[in-house]
């Protein structure tokens, strides 16, 4: 029965989703963890603060915990969303390359929570 | 016989389930593209379930561009796996890696793109080349291509081939290639295609560079807009002269008895737009068109 409820825990935290998103979704997802690929604007509060500008033009302010590490100019931030709604506390991020089109996966993000969210998402 | 030989990023995979027979064969056995001994050509055409065999073996060797959520929204049915009615075998991901479990032969890894969480197993060869296999770090974004198995109702790849990805616009483009597979099994390719700029597209990631990408193609998909267009296109295809095509009246009076009401100004923006699109030209005057294709 153990080794069966650990199977259950293990495939359900398999199949939990973290979102990707863009500014304006993240109003909808407060509390929870989401991927945010943004271009860095600026460092505040001894560089534990980065200024981003989302995929789709919104501005937030990233709480950084690897704050040691240096930002690339466009990164993938994993982390809680805020109450405010415009504001995340990283958990992880990923280095992005310059070339990385934000534009384009700002509409690759809009079909994942449009049409398509069953593909992507659990609800 | 010739039997054909997968080969996934140097580990070669032999399925029996794809036996192909071609050449001579003095026996006159196998497909109805054999030739006999002493110059007899059977011309027999292929028969049609030879033809759908072929195909469901085809369809076997394509790797399905999926998302995690989709691997586990397979369905087993009768010992085949399913995914958008269409049989799934191998299947080709892109994720970041989030932890390497490493065993005495082989490799553990823990995909994720977002959407869940899947574990990817590779062996190590045993010829110990096995730099690829080193060059995959955490935290870096992989292609994963594998074939889906499942044990105690958790599904896990077993790996193909495993690549570093550098260009993250890839893994934009494999999202927008998921759903551009899902909408073909789904919807079928003749929807799909229907739209000459997807058909005529290069899908290279490194294209995307403006605004006219599978996304505006997608988009145009959901368009009310366009089923206007495609009705005002069947009637161009329809009605009026064969030479110089019918003018505006015509076809309007041809919409209307399709229950499509637009306004003179309505029908010649669109008209317009079909111009530049390449689907309509002007034959005698600015009032008739004809279709370019029909």
């Amino acid at each position: 029965q153990i080794y069966r409820d650990l199977i259950v825990a293990k495939s359900t935290s398999m199949t939990d989703c973290t979102p990707r998103v863009n500014g304006q979704q993240m109003q909808h997802f407060k509390g929870r963890t989401v991927i945010l690929a943004c271009a860095i604007q600026a460092l505040e509060d001894n560089d534990t603060v980065a200024k981003v500008m989302t995929c789709d033009g919104m501005n937030v302010s990233v709480h950084l915990t690897q704050s040691e590490k240096q930002l690339s100019n466009k990164t993938e931030f994993h982390g809680i969303v805020g109450s405010d709604g415009q504001s995340l506390q990283e958990t992880n991020r990923i280095e992005l390359t310059d070339d990385f089109n934000l534009e384009l996966y700002s509409q690759a993000v809009a079909h994942m929570h449009g049409k398509y969210r069953h593909l992507f998402m659990n609800n | 016989k010739k039997r054909y030989k997968m080969s996934f990023g140097g580990y070669e995979y032999n399925n029996p389930g794809m036996n192909a027979t071609y050449g001579f064969d003095p026996m006159g056995m196998g497909g109805g593209m054999d030739m006999g001994g002493g110059g007899f050509m059977d011309t027999t055409a292929p028969t049609e379930s030879a033809t759908k065999e072929k195909k469901g073996t085809r369809d076997r060797q394509s790797l399905l561009p999926v998302t995690i959520k989709q691997i586990n929204q397979i369905i087993e049915e009768d010992g085949i796996s399913k995914l958008d009615n269409v049989e799934v075998f191998n299947v080709c991901l892109i994720g970041t890696i989030v932890s390497i479990e490493t065993h005495s032969t082989s490799i553990i890894y823990r995909i994720s793109d977002g959407t869940g969480m899947i574990d990817c197993k590779s062996f190590i060869p045993t010829d110990g080349n096995n730099s690829k296999l080193n060059e995959c770090q955490e935290n870096q974004l992989v292609k994963v291509c594998g074939n889906i198995r499942t044990y105690e109702g958790v599904r896990s790849v077993m790996i193909f081939s495993i690549n570093v990805i550098t260009d993250w616009n890839q893994m934009t483009y494999h999202f927008l290639e998921c759903i551009a597979t899902h909408l073909k099994n789904t919807q079928g390719s003749s929807n799909m295609f229907q739209n000459n700029n997807m058909a005529n597209m290069n899908m290279n990631p490194s294209n995307f560079t403006n605004k006219n990408t599978l996304i505006n193609n997608m988009n145009e998909q959901n368009n009310p807009e366009k089923e206007l267009r495609d009705k005002i296109l069947q009637v161009y295809r329809t009605v009026g002269d064969e030479n110089m095509g019918p003018d505006f009246n015509e076809v309007l009076n041809a919409l209307t008895s399709m229950n499509v009401r637009i306004n003179l100004g309505k029908l010649k923006v669109e008209v317009d737009y079909l111009c530049n699109e390449g689907q309509l030209y002007t034959t005698v005057d600015e009032e008739h068109y004809k279709p370019t294709e029909m």
